[in-house]
């Protein structure tokens, strides 16, 4: 396997680098052997991946490690690519954007720092798991919940900073973030918010700090290394009702969405769900061939026998209520009087209290399980998301849903969607479902993703969140006054990482030192 | 909830530093867990997040090669060489395994439970 070397580096130079790399953290955590390499490659991309071959690893177990690997990335001009614990899933996994670029592997920082009940916070440091904190919870009893994120496999914070969803009233996570640590560009340590004060005792309770507050410009960005985060938890609640809705018709999104807008603005529903098709559920528990073989995508007729076949509708979604019972039977009401019209039957609640085991609870366990929709074509399948952020309107709810179903038959595939209600938006997240080593199936997904790209921007709605073959377009995507943000993000980029260490190209944020047209 | 997943639960992966108060003010050690866990318990920890009942790679298993195989911690047929190329190199929809996530001696010892004939379970 030949090593794609960082640009404008030569084989010795990037020896002496490794070298100097392997004086802080060891030379068993310089991991730059082809089989280290391979760990790397996105396993769901779009082909083999190797657009985004790393060219090593580096794995520091401390800040003061991450400063020290920061500082001689500079002198050694080795660009950077900083992961929690690289499960970005359908969104490059622990890929760099540039290919050539050093992962720098954050997993072996995995301490729970602190976790307060009495303020309902903890913070955390990049490597620590969906399940590592769960499990910390519940051994020691702790009264405070987490939202956890429909693939549970990765780290809390790279989640957060990635802008990732759960389903409790705390699962928009970027907005739960309260002070971070963070390593800079050229290997400075500050810290966010309350906590550039040394012995601030608020780090974790003020979100905005003294004069300008940086957490936010640190999420979806190369701005500096995140080493330590700060995170709101849910105080766990008295009592939670859930509830499991069907609708039998696709059409039926248009009244549907009106409805949980309603209940989403005035927060009687206070939590991100997934309004989600039929193939959410059906890719989990069956395959693809069990159903259809055909070329193109899955024909209508085909969907209906499966819905038939496990009792579900065209679109399923979870709701759930949390809090002090009085507050939660009294929106309950709420519910029944806004839904039970429409759907013209009861709707069917499970109540949970506390003390009662957690399955019944309105919230989750982690589970990897989700990923099972990998396997829906067999082989070596794959999985890339497209989610534009629309308003949360029945009508143009409608609209796009059939405008995407014609594209993804337009282009032969199954489509897999999601309308993710949130506050005042909806993450429309859609999955394209692929066989890696199908070239010709993996060509018609890509010129769908464009087409969808360009598809959005027409319609006036940005993706939250992309792959990183998509980046570049992303953010182009973003074009008012001929891309003023894209100019600030650049311009801070320069000013903060004058060599263009920090992952070159995250979010299609490039430094000079890699911007088209300026490589040496 | 079945024992194996009752043990992964317990197998919390990470060192606790502070439980209450501020950040750093208290430490206390690693569980025992972070001490030269067994192939099983590493299992449990690092391979259950898909590899136990119900889990996502247990039922790519069973797809593929039976109910009978679905259980990777059950499995008797599997050399150990070959189990650790597949944890780095994946293999279907398994994806990759790091060094990070999993060292190479924790990987001989998932690889030794795995590939041995004597585990609960076993046939």
């Amino acid at each position: 396997m030949s090593v794609e070397l960082p640009p404008n580096l030569s084989e010795a130079a990037f020896a002496r680098a490794m070298s100097a790399f392997s004086t802080v953290v060891g030379r068993q955590w310089v991991l730059d052997s082809d089989e280290d390499r391979t760990t790397y490659i996105d396993p769901y991309a779009m082909g083999d991946g190797l657009n985004h071959a790393a060219s090593a690893a580096v794995a520091p177990a401390s800040a003061e490690e991450v400063q020290a690997i920061v500082r001689l990335a500079n002198e050694h001009k080795v660009p950077l690519w900083p992961v929690a614990r690289g499960k970005n899933l359908g969104y490059g996994w622990a890929s760099p954007a540039m290919p050539g670029t050093v992962v720098l592997d954050l997993g072996r920082m995995n301490r729970i720092l602190d976790i307060d009940p009495k303020y309902g916070h903890c913070l955390l440091e990049p490597g620590v798991g969906f399940y590592d904190l769960y499990n910390y919870l519940e051994e020691n009893k702790i009264p405070l919940w987490m939202s956890i994120p429909g693939n549970a496999w990765g780290s809390v914070m790279g989640n957060a900073l990635e802008r990732g969803l759960g389903y409790t009233p705390y699962g928009d996570h970027a907005t739960k973030i309260c002070g971070m640590e963070v390593v800079t560009p050229t290997g400075d340590l500050m810290r966010t918010g309350m906590g550039a004060m040394t012995g601030s005792k608020t780090w974790q309770s003020y979100q905005h700090g003294f004069g300008p507050s940086w957490d936010q410009f640190l999420v979806q960005s190369n701005f500096g290394v995140v080493t330590k985060m700060g995170l709101w938890l849910m105080p766990a609640p008295e009592m939670t009702i859930r509830v499991k809705v069907e609708l039998p018709k696709a059409d039926d999104i248009a009244w549907a969405i009106d409805e949980l807008h309603q209940l989403r603005l005035n927060n009687v529903i206070e939590h991100p769900f997934v309004f989600g098709n039929f193939m959410h559920d059906a890719a989990v528990v069956s395959q693809r061939s069990e159903w259809y073989d055909g070329k193109g995508a899955l024909p209508d007729s085909v969907a209906q026998k499966m819905m038939d076949h496990f009792g579900i509708g065209w679109w399923r979604f979870t709701l759930g209520l949390f809090g002090h019972e009085g507050v939660v039977k009294a929106k309950a009401d709420v519910l029944r009087k806004a839904m039970e019209p429409h759907l013209g039957k009861p709707l069917e609640f499970e109540e949970w209290r506390r003390g009662e085991p957690m399955d019944k609870s309105a919230a989750r366990r982690p589970s990897a399980t989700a990923l099972q929709i990998v396997n829906w074509r067999g082989g070596r399948g794959g999985h890339m998301g497209f989610s534009p952020v629309m308003p949360p309107d029945g009508q143009l709810a409608h609209k796009q849903f059939r405008a995407m179903k014609a594209r993804f038959e337009e282009h032969g595939l199954d489509y897999y969607t999601s309308f993710t209600m949130g506050h005042r938006h909806i993450n429309n997240v859609n999955l394209l479902l692929y066989d890696r080593d199908d070239a010709d199936m993996t060509g018609r997904a890509r010129a769908l993703f464009n087409a969808l790209i360009a598809d959005a921007k027409a319609n006036g709605y940005g993706e939250y969140r992309t792959h990183l073959d998509f980046m570049d377009p992303v953010a182009a995507s973003f074009d008012f006054n001929g891309g003023a943000l894209h100019r600030l993000n650049e311009t801070v980029k320069d000013a903060l990482d004058p060599n263009g260490i920090l992952a070159p190209g995250k979010n299609g944020i490039w430094p000079r030192a890699y911007r088209k047209g300026d490589r040496a | 909830m079945t024992r194996m997943e009752a043990l992964f639960l317990a197998l919390a992966g990470v060192t606790i530093v502070g439980a209450t108060g501020l950040a750093g003010a208290q430490t206390r050690p690693a569980p025992a867990a972070a001490a030269a866990p067994s192939g099983e318990a590493l299992f449990l920890g690092k391979c259950g997040y898909c590899h136990l009942e119900g889990g996502t790679g247990t039922m790519m298993l069973e797809r593929r090669l039976g109910k009978g195989k679905a259980l990777l911690g059950k499995r008797t047929d599997l050399p150990a060489d070959y189990v650790k190329a597949v944890a780095r190199n994946g293999l279907n929809s398994m994806p990759t395994i790091t060094r990070v996530e999993v060292t190479d001696a924790e990987l001989d010892r998932i690889a030794a439970f795995i590939a041995s004939k004597k585990k609960a379970g076993g046939k």
